[in-house]
């Protein structure tokens, strides 16, 4: 199996070079915003908005807390995809290749999940690495402690663990050449998985936006359907880190034994 | 006396795609020999050799490799086999140097050495990314990585198709070469006859997903023959000697099946030795026209 884990880390060679390229700017650009948040015109605007009473304190260091956070997705979502992965693979036919070395098909699917293991496990030091430098080197200008950042890490690692394990599963179900669809599908699912969890919410917020439309916005009494704050982020990333890493843990096992299964039953597809 | 080792022995195996079918085909591959495989495109010899592979499973029937059931283990078993396909299969990135990085860490009997010392043989440069060969380089690195993990069995779907008549008999040569070793054998699927007359000792010929003749190659170069006649003079040749009839520029060719009984039989009439691809090409005839009278 090593041999396909060196063949795959070689099929995403330019993708590493570009995480590096993201990794320096990632680190530049978040200090950058930090020391600018402290000191700089970020800061002066923030002022600015405080002092018209357009925003509070809450909000002001929630937009600090998403816009670090949003920027830290990069250097883990550029290395973990392993549809780049089968869609090298399709463009070659190594499958064929592969189907004629002494490995077994478990062999074979594990080296795509512990490819995309590996540089899950890089993206998270580069984040954390960022997360270093932010709350700690720079402590006495850190917005987000680091314990916060870890945790909002490890959120961050769960999503993108949990889309590629959905992707590459159907990946294996749909067959060589339909990493696209497998990308489409696994996006279809997730969107009806969060419907399916927030039902009550969404019938409560589309039944709202019915009412607003029909009323019109521009009357008197305005729309029903507002934010009332900027969400808050760390808040949320504290309530449901632990639940998340449950269900990605769960997902990511199931879409491995699933994903071996089907590769056995299909022959031929990895 | 030592009893003949098969190192392919295909037993009762069919397949069932719905609009093809594998019908219960066997035969086997002795140890030390060179098998050339021939049928006309779409005949089965893909799905044979992906059923050898155990890359798809036989709806029925058996296939064993080095004596053992494939059922049983096969990825082991396919440490000791080399496979060439028609098309290279590695990625265009990769150069030779990432193949053999790649290989020594998924072959237990990687040679290194032999792996650059046959890019060296073949010409083919180790820092060149294989996606810029050209057709006849690529099927020399399929069978360089091949015959550099001391395998005992060489599988190769079409690897001579396509390319030209010089670097096609540059491969035999160094199919010849490989099987000089006793233990090593070759199974060369093929509808380009020529490559197989100057290589293989058996043949198995099939058409249609049905094996139609199977043996020693010289044998059935023997034993076959064509009758070149008028089409009265037909009707005076045994029925049980005439494999089909075609039609010629100044009457019928006939593929009769035992040469010698028909010169005995028949003196006044010419019988030309047969070459393979003209057997395999009455054979698809006779087919063809069996399954039309079924019909």
């Amino acid at each position: 199996m090593k041999g396909l884990l060196i063949k795959n880390l070689m099929c995403m060679k330019k993708r590493i070079y570009v995480f590096a390229f993201l990794f320096v700017g990632v680190l530049i650009m978040a200090i950058m915003y930090v020391v600018s948040a402290k000191y700089g015109n970020i800061a002066l605007a923030y002022q600015n908005a405080l002092a018209e009473g357009g925003e509070d304190e809450f909000n002001i260091q929630a937009l600090s807390e998403i816009v670090l956070l949003v920027v830290m997705i990069l250097p883990i979502a550029e290395l973990v995809d392993g549809t780049k992965l089968f869609a090298s693979d399709s463009k070659a036919g190594f499958a064929k290749v592969a189907a004629g070395m002494p490995l077994s098909i478990g062999k074979r699917v594990s080296s795509f999940f512990a490819t995309t293991l590996i540089l899950l496990g890089v993206g998270i030091a580069a984040d954390v690495f960022i997360a270093f430098v932010l709350s700690v080197v720079l402590a006495d200008m850190a917005l987000i402690s680091f314990g916060d950042f870890i945790l909002s890490i490890v959120v961050i690692a769960c999503v993108m663990a949990m889309l590629n394990a959905l992707n590459m599963l159907f990946c294996i179900i749909l067959g060589p050449g339909k990493e696209q669809k497998a990308t489409e599908t696994t996006i279809t699912v997730i969107t009806i998985g969060l419907i399916l969890i927030n039902i009550k919410k969404v019938i409560w917020f589309a039944k709202n936006l019915i009412i607003t439309l029909s009323k019109g916005f521009n009357q008197a009494e305005g729309p029903e359907v507002e934010i009332s704050t900027v969400f808050d982020i760390i808040g949320w990333i504290k309530d449901k880190a632990a639940v998340l890493l449950i269900v990605t843990l769960a997902i990511s096992v199931l879409s491995y034994v699933a994903s071996i299964f089907i590769a056995k039953r299909k022959r031929g597809a990895v | 006396m030592d009893e003949i080792r098969n190192v392919i022995e295909v037993k009762n195996v069919t397949k069932d795609y719905g609009d093809f079918k594998l019908d219960n085909i066997s035969f086997a591959v002795p140890e030390g020999s060179v098998c050339g495989f021939i049928g006309q495109n779409g005949a089965g010899k893909t799905t044979t050799i992906r059923l050898i592979l155990d890359v798809i499973r036989a709806d029925a029937g058996e296939v064993f490799l080095f004596g053992e059931n494939i059922k049983n283990d096969s990825a082991k078993l396919r440490e000791d086999i080399g496979i060439v396909y028609d098309e290279m299969g590695f990625h265009e990135f990769m150069t030779g140097r990432d193949i053999n990085i790649m290989m020594k860490n998924i072959y237990k009997n990687w040679d290194e050495k032999a792996f650059f010392d046959y890019l060296n043989k073949f010409a083919l440069p180790a820092k060149k990314k294989c996606g810029d060969f050209s057709r006849g380089m690529r099927m020399k690195l399929q069978i360089a990585v091949a015959l550099s993990h001391n395998a005992k069995l060489l599988i190769m779907d079409e690897p001579t198709s396509g390319l030209d008549p010089i670097v096609r008999n540059e491969m035999i040569q160094i199919f010849r070469e490989y099987v000089v070793e006793e233990d090593h054998s070759i199974l060369l699927s093929s509808h380009i006859t020529a490559d197989l007359e100057k290589l293989a000792d058996t043949v198995v010929f099939i058409n249609g997903g049905k094996i139609v003749l199977a043996g020693n190659k010289d044998d059935m170069l023997e034993t076959h023959g064509l009758v070149k006649c008028k089409k009265e003079e037909l009707d005076s040749i045994s029925k049980s000697l005439i494999v089909n009839v075609q039609p010629g520029v100044y009457g019928c060719e006939v593929l009769v099946n035992d040469r010698a009984a028909c010169e005995k039989l028949y003196p006044g009439m010419v019988v030309e030795p047969a070459n393979l691809e003209e057997i395999m090409l009455f054979y698809v005839n006779k087919a063809a026209e069996d399954s039309k009278e079924a019909r």
